[in-house]
């Protein structure tokens, strides 16, 4: 998913040279620019309606992606975190450089998944804040993300700034699963995430699977594709740092 | 990384309140009848059982007379033509942008690698 | 190690019970809002959910002004590069995390009895209510030690410590407190799972603590 970090053994085993890996990521995020249009318009113009919740049901095929983006962009951010300790000696400064533009990109989406997510219980519920486990994880999930960058910027003059940040990250990573999964389990939810039909099987219609698999698709080829640019500008601004030194 | 913020919290300002008048017009909201159940029970009860006259709240509306039904199919039709449109139109916008931004970097990097 | 241990903590408990700064500061903290809300309530019977968001509302900010003053207090007086220096970071984890579970136990003693009295609570089902509070002070107090350890080298620290240890305390809060409400209104209650929830946190959190610990204390 990162643009510039070094990339895994197998891949320098197989001969093939990172800037080539590096190449090909770039064209496959690029994809995004045909892969978001047709999503669009799944979304609007073949997914049929959901009996119960009406065209209404059509913001899951946004809000899904959107939810589904900001948790992956956190939980990569806590990998590269992770690796960025536990490897290296802490030199790999790419790693946290990548960790915080993914923190950011997180931090958006969470902030437009959450959104999207209120107007949705709205027209579903009749209120656009229910306290639901599902939307108290998705702002425990926002609430980390600024913790991580208010922890960040008091710890502007520390040497130690990128180990205690990742520490941090991945800390919060830890605790965020047993929000997310576990006490939505416990408490029940007005979530309908398990039904979309009426007769509460646990299925979509294949029209609707489709749009939402191509939905997720797209919005992941969205996350990547802006985080592949802003790891670029991040090594373009350590090069010109190491040039200055 | 601000401006890529500002712009995706604009576009999805005007996708959802594109989206939340056009499912206006396509199924009118009432308030919620407020009533001795909880917010679980309400969402329980509009999610899980068949019911969609009170799906948006809506109590005690008779259902359309069949011959009006085609014609708000039409109008149903518009107005996801017209929503989807509009998101399409923004996605442009951010498309172009985040084009731009590509070919910047790449030059800048193109301009780094040269002696 | 154990030694060490243990002289770490000897040493942090002789030094607060010479000043008591960390215990009277967060007990001040605790009686006084208790009192504001009695107060305010002027004798209107609250729901036991109610009773139960006020009491962990008033723990979990106790918290904030107590359990970091362990590692701040190391910062502000020059000692932590001697414990950097001479003795390993586990042993300081390992004495820091038992002195702030012990200093919170102390605590939460100070400030059941005064909220039961001022805010007159009928508590239905004893045991699960005292598990329930004491097993969620030590969810609370073994993951905020590391996040003491992290913001005593900010600056801003009395504003940062409850923006950063808000996400990570919340699924303890959210489960201790429906227990302590269903513990306070109904009779003969009983929920282990809660009580292993908030266990397996505890557990997980510490390991996760210890593992992470290095790079915080370390430069």
């Amino acid at each position: 998913m990162c643009g510039t970090t070094e990339i895994s053994a197998p891949d320098r085993a197989s001969g093939s040279s990172p800037g080539t890996s590096r190449t090909v990521m770039k064209y496959i995020y690029r994809l995004v620019y045909i892969v978001m249009p047709a999503a669009i318009a799944m979304a609007f113009l073949y997914a049929p309606p959901a009996e119960g919740l009406g065209e209404s049901s059509r913001l899951l095929y946004f809000h899904v992606p959107l939810a589904w983006v900001s948790v992956l962009a956190f939980s990569i951010s806590g990998v590269l975190s992770v690796l960025f300790l536990f490897t290296g000696n802490g030199e790999r400064r790419e790693l946290v450089h990548a960790a915080h533009n993914s923190a950011a990109i997180g931090l958006l989406f969470t902030v437009l998944a959450t959104f999207s997510g209120s107007v949705w219980s709205k027209l579903s519920w009749g209120a656009y804040w229910n306290w639901d486990p599902r939307q108290t994880s998705i702002i425990v999930l926002m609430l980390v993300y600024i913790a991580y960058f208010s922890l960040e910027s008091a710890l502007r003059e520390n040497p130690s700034r990128q180990r205690i940040v990742s520490a941090y990250l991945v800390f919060a990573m830890v605790t965020v699963p047993f929000f997310v999964f576990v006490v939505p389990r416990i408490f029940p939810s007005l979530h309908p995430d398990p039904v979309i039909n009426a007769d509460r099987q646990v299925h979509l219609e294949s029209a609707m699977k489709i749009s939402l698999m191509t939905a997720i698709a797209a919005f992941t080829l969205l996350y990547g594709y802006i985080l592949n640019l802003a790891n670029r500008v991040s090594a373009i601004n350590e090069q010109k740092k190491g040039d200055l030194r | 990384m601000k401006r890529i913020f500002i712009t995706g919290m604009l576009s999805l300002l005007c996708v959802t309140g594109h989206f939340v008048n056009a499912t206006d017009d396509i199924a009118p909201r009432n308030a919620v009848q407020v009533s001795g159940e909880t917010d679980m029970d309400r969402g329980c009860n509009q999610v899980f059982t068949l019911q969609p006259e009170t799906a948006f709240g809506d109590t005690g509306t008779t259902p359309a007379p069949a011959s009006a039904a085609p014609a708000e199919q039409t109008t149903g039709n518009d107005v996801l033509y017209r929503v989807a449109g509009v998101i399409l139109i923004i996605w442009l916008a951010v498309s172009i942008y985040l084009f731009t931004i590509d070919r910047k970097i790449s030059r800048i990097e193109r301009s780094s690698r040269e002696p | 190690m154990v030694k060490t241990i243990i002289a770490h903590i000897k040493k942090d408990f002789r030094i607060e019970f010479r000043n008591r700064y960390a215990v009277s500061v967060s007990f001040s903290f605790a009686f006084t809002t208790t009192l504001a809300i009695s107060l305010a309530a002027g004798g209107i019977p609250f729901s036991p959910q109610t009773h139960a968001v006020i009491l962990w509302v008033i723990m979990f900010f106790t918290a904030m002004s107590g359990l970091a003053h362990i590692f701040v207090r190391e910062e502000d007086r020059g000692t932590s590069l001697f414990l950097r220096l001479n003795s390993p970071a586990l042993a300081v984890f390992t004495a820091k995390l038992l002195y702030n579970v012990l200093l919170f136990f102390v605590l939460q003693c100070m400030i059941l009895p005064v909220y039961l009295f001022f805010m007159q609570l009928d508590v239905q089902s004893p045991l699960f209510f005292l598990g329930y509070v004491f097993l969620g002070g030590i969810a609370l107090s073994s993951s905020l030690t590391i996040l003491a350890a992290i913001v005593a080298r900010a600056g801003a620290r009395g504003a940062l410590f409850p923006v950063i240890s808000l996400p990570v305390s919340l699924p303890v809060l959210w489960v201790v407190i429906q227990g302590t409400s269903r513990s306070l209104g109904r009779a003969g209650f009983s929920s282990p799972g809660d009580m292993v929830f908030l266990l397996a946190f505890s557990g997980t959190i510490t390991a996760v603590s210890y593992l992470l610990f290095e790079f915080v204390w370390h430069d």
